[in-house]
């Protein structure tokens, strides 16, 4: 019996490639289009850059690399905002995939839903296996250390997607032989 | 073709639950001591498949577990179309007694997850006499709720994704992969707002804290396990549960969440046969 993937659908055809370089999207976008194998390298960064805020930038090659992933999220079309501590993040999905992520606060940069927490707790939630409370989102938002707010609706309904895209920086402590 | 078939057998029984006919799904395995199995909310008898598969117990346990009514194979009682499903602790009971009843189980042990744990509570208070032992796991006597259930039955929302997605944290980081995603899958499964009907027993019909009192644990053994992942029924929950009742400790599960027999059955057997032995020697 031949089992199709389920993402085969959504893999990009040549044309759909030279088609999304033409188009206006991140450079993200545009070198993961065709579902390259994920190549992360660990030791780059800019000056000033925390480890934690190092390995969440890698979320678009984390996220973009992953098929079944993206095939999930296929009809999430929206701007999210993730904080980590001070520190604002706006991702931009669109079908799935992260096309762009900008750091830093935006004056009236509106987002569908938000998740904030701080650092600690983030860092905890990226161990490959985190501690108890910091396992997953809803633990973290029962424990008071997230906080989840905006319209809900479409988190919902991509509630393992979410979960799923914002657990993909245990994949560098799994990497890095982490914890 | 080599095919190993499962020593497991599914039966259906037909009795009356709340005045009304109801067809049960059940199955079992082994012969010796009944112990009878019930499901989380939301899930079905699938749950026990591995506890009903190893052969360390069902040499010495007769193991029986049921789909409750609405879950599962067992369909709703006639006429569901124009109700809202609403599990209450009157009825919850009154379910593992007829099962038990109908099945002719003489003092059976009776264990359960989650609703089904904390049924035990209510159980041990006022039908110890019924039952050789109580077994509850993820158990306490009330809980915190951590969110809004109205998300688990709405037609903007898939229902059986957003019940899995919204459980998938109650399972363990460290559970395999395979039982994680079927513990997932049953979730899926489930008919429309059986889930947050189910939890209407533990949200709202269930505070069971002023009944604890009551529990003599000489009269019916009970022993409590709850997975140290489980920020819903929590160990905190399980202990503040336990010390109000003489002679109930619990044993929190390591590396576990709120599945244990589905999420990591290598594990749970580590935790569940020394004290199955013990309920064996009667001690």
């Amino acid at each position: 019996m031949f089992v199709k993937p389920i993402w085969a659908s959504e893999r990009r055809s040549d044309e759909g490639l030279r088609r999304a370089k033409s188009e206006s999207v991140s450079e993200y976008n545009r070198i993961n289009s065709g579902w390259i194998t994920m190549n992360i390298d660990l030791t780059a960064g800019h000056p000033g850059q925390t480890s934690l805020e190092k390995n969440f930038e890698r979320l678009p090659d984390l996220v973009n690399t992953n098929r079944p992933l993206c095939f999930r999220g296929r009809r999430l079309t929206a701007t999210i905002r993730i904080s980590i501590g001070p520190t604002d993040y706006y991702l931009r999905l669109e079908k799935g995939r992260i096309v762009s992520l900008t750091k830093g606060a935006a004056l009236l940069k509106s987002w569908v839903f938000s998740i904030r927490a701080g650092a600690e707790a983030w860092e905890k939630h990226w161990q490959t296996y985190p501690p108890p409370w910091y396992h997953d989102l809803f633990a973290m938002s029962k424990n008071g250390t997230a906080v989840i707010e905006g319209n809900l609706t479409p988190f919902m309904a991509h509630l393992q997607y979410i979960k799923d895209v914002l657990a993909a920086p245990r994949k560098l402590s799994a990497l890095k032989g982490g914890e | 073709m080599k095919v190993h078939v499962e020593p497991i057998v599914g039966r259906y029984m037909h009795l009356e639950l709340q005045g009304r006919p109801h067809r049960i799904y059940f199955e079992e395995a082994g012969s010796g001591i009944p112990l009878l199995c019930g499901h989380t909310a939301g899930a079905d008898s699938r749950q026990f498949r591995h506890l009903l598969n190893d052969e360390e117990i069902t040499k010495r346990f007769r193991v029986i577990t049921f789909d409750m009514p609405w879950h599962g194979k067992s369909y709703p009682p006639q006429g569901w179309q124009e109700e809202e499903y609403q599990l209450t602790t009157d009825s919850y009971t009154a379910m593992i007694l007829s099962v038990a009843a109908a099945l002719g189980l003489e003092k059976p042990v009776f264990m359960g997850c989650s609703i089904g744990g904390r049924i035990v509570l209510n159980l041990a208070a006022k039908h110890a006499e019924s039952f050789r032992a109580l077994i509850g796991l993820q158990c306490a006597a009330h809980q915190t709720p951590w969110y809004d259930t109205d998300w688990l039955h709405r037609s903007d929302v898939h229902g059986g994704e957003v019940c899995a997605a919204l459980i998938s944290g109650l399972i363990a980081p460290q559970s395999p992969d395979e039982t994680r995603h079927e513990t997932l899958w049953q979730y899926m499964q489930g008919g429309p707002g059986v889930f947050k009907g189910d939890l209407y027993f533990y949200r709202v019909d269930s505070d069971l804290r002023g009944i604890l009192s009551q529990i003599d644990s000489r009269k019916c053994p009970l022993y409590m396990l709850t997975g140290e992942y489980d920020f819903s029924c929590t160990p905190e929950d399980s202990r503040n549960t336990a010390e109000q009742i003489d002679g109930v400790e619990v044993v929190i599960m390591e590396h576990m969440g709120h599945f244990p027999m589905s999420e990591n059955p290598a594990k749970f057997r580590q935790y569940i046969l020394p004290l199955l032995e013990k309920i064996q020697d009667g001690k």
